[in-house]
């Protein structure tokens, strides 16, 4: 795409399909949150009504990163003037022309969104229509920034039964991993994923070998 | 870093230090256009720039110094330092506000300098309101007899435009892009409202995405103290600065393509044109869009 170039980060090659990139609970009704997917910049962010919508972190006005803005209603309006964008991406608003009704052709650039296994997911390029998780009644246990490859932390996956993770890459030496629990394994999962970032940041042992 | 070879970038003035700073106990270690220097002081009190590094290693720069500033060129600029009138105007206040860093080109920063619609959104309460973002119609062209980008009739409402204000007024605007890294806006002054404040903006670009900007108030205000000046004008600019900080890219992008304009951007077309024009590259952002 193109508007991913203009990131601050260098753009990663990365797989086409679903990513995990937030829990669902850390995406609250009426809040934005920047998170980084191979170096690309994505506001995630959900309306008080409650979806949930993935985007470049960019207004097409002036380049103004859009998580730095507002949620009001189902709308995310930006910092910089004030543009106000609803749920398909469509601005609806821009102040300084109160009278004026913007033009289809200015949208947030959008990217596929979809909430499962307690997780906020977005699409890259083509892909099935929601992404592949084991079943389970899963709950969001803990995301941790951990600095090391994306790649060896899914070396040292899976976590033990009752447990799933997803890892998002970040940048070339940094990931974040996802950790999901069934009822009842909560906790467990939660001390999980931080002794793995442990042992991924300083190759100290699991507790359990 | 390495000094650009941007002619256009190249053959122009730029501000590199403040006059008052500038003492030889006190030399100044920065840069310009990716070329270190050391701005210092001459046994005969004048202001002597140096290349430190690189190919020009201990050259000298040409140098002056005009509005409490330190002047240096690299390049044969087609012209002298442009004129500001209002500077040797008697019972105008020169008021240099200090330094400020920003990880953005310095065309960024020009263009938000140039930007009526965002004061609401950034500067709340104090040169906009939320209540009131309207944009009415102004005029935007570039002056071919000056090689100046001039935007005139330029109209807003300000809850507290300046240190001096009581209250809010309308504020009546005019501004003036004199080089690609320089600025000046002429606007209502509270104080003696037939005339205009001149508030300035010098950017040093320190690289293409890093600059340093200087704003230089040139006021009529018999009240304020310097601080209380400079104060205000801090303020504005950090609110700024989050904003610069932020934009994708960091540097500019020219293509009309790359970015939507608004009727209230017309002075920023007409900036970005003129840049166009002067192919100039240093702080432009190289489109590789569809």
């Amino acid at each position: 795409m193109t508007t991913d170039a203009y990131s601050a980060h260098p753009v990663l090659p990365i797989a086409e399909g679903w990513h995990a990139v937030a829990l669902t609970r850390d995406v609250p009704a009426g809040q934005a949150l920047p998170v980084v997917l191979g170096g690309r910049e994505i506001v995630v962010w959900r309306g008080e009504g409650g979806a949930v919508r993935a985007w470049v972190d960019r207004c097409p006005h002036r380049g103004m990163r859009l998580s730095f803005g507002f949620v009001r209603g189902d709308t995310l309006s930006c910092l910089y003037h004030g543009w106000r964008y609803q749920q398909d991406g469509g601005c609806e608003r821009i102040p300084a022309h109160p009278d004026l009704v913007p033009p289809k052709s200015i949208t947030a650039d959008v990217h596929p969104v979809a909430e499962a296994a307690g997780l906020v997911w977005l699409r890259i390029g083509a892909g099935a229509d929601g992404p592949a998780i084991p079943p389970g009644d899963w709950q969001g246990a803990a995301s941790v920034t951990v600095d090391v490859p994306a790649d060896a932390v899914r070396a040292l996956l899976p976590p033990p039964a009752g447990g799933h993770a997803e890892v998002q890459p970040v940048g070339a030496d940094r990931c974040r991993m996802h950790v999901v629990a069934a009822a009842g394994r909560l906790k467990e999962m939660a001390a999980f994923a931080e002794q793995l970032r442990l042992r991924a940041e300083r190759q100290i042992p699991l507790a359990a070998e | 870093m390495t000094l650009t070879t941007d002619r256009a970038a190249l053959d122009d003035w730029y501000v590199v230090g403040i006059s008052a700073d500038v003492t030889p106990q006190a030399p100044r270690r920065t840069r310009l256009l990716g070329q270190d220097i050391d701005v210092t002081r001459g046994p005969d009190g004048r202001a002597v720039v140096r290349m430190v590094g690189g190919a020009g290693d201990g050259l000298l720069c040409r140098s002056e110094e005009r509005y409490g500033f330190v002047w240096t060129t690299f390049g044969t600029p087609g012209r002298g330092i442009f004129p500001l009138d209002e500077a040797a105007e008697p019972d105008r206040r020169l008021v240099t506000c200090g330094m400020v860093e920003v990880a953005a080109s310095g065309l960024r920063l020009v263009e938000n300098f140039l930007d009526m619609a965002h004061f609401p959104f950034v500067h709340t309460d104090i040169l906009g309101a939320l209540d009131k973002p309207e944009v009415e119609q102004y005029q935007a062209e570039i002056r071919a007899d000056v090689d100046e980008v001039w935007a005139t009739n330029c109209r807003f409402w300000q809850p507290l435009a300046a240190a001096t204000s009581t209250g809010g007024q309308t504020s009546h605007y005019v501004y003036r892009v004199v080089t690609p890294f320089n600025v000046l806006l002429y606007k209502t002054c509270p104080e003696a409202p037939e005339r205009f404040d001149a508030i300035a903006l010098f950017i040093q670009p320190v690289e293409a995405d890093r600059s340093i900007a200087y704003p230089l108030m040139v006021v009529i205000d018999s009240v304020n103290a310097d601080a209380d000046i400079v104060m205000f004008q801090q303020k504005i600019f950090l609110q700024d600065r989050m904003i610069l900080e932020n934009q994708r890219p960091r540097t500019l992008p020219l293509d009309p393509r790359a970015e939507i304009p608004t009727r209230a951007d017309l002075s920023s077309v007409a900036y970005r044109r003129w840049l166009k024009t002067k192919s100039l590259g240093y702080g432009t952002y190289e489109y590789a869009g569809a």
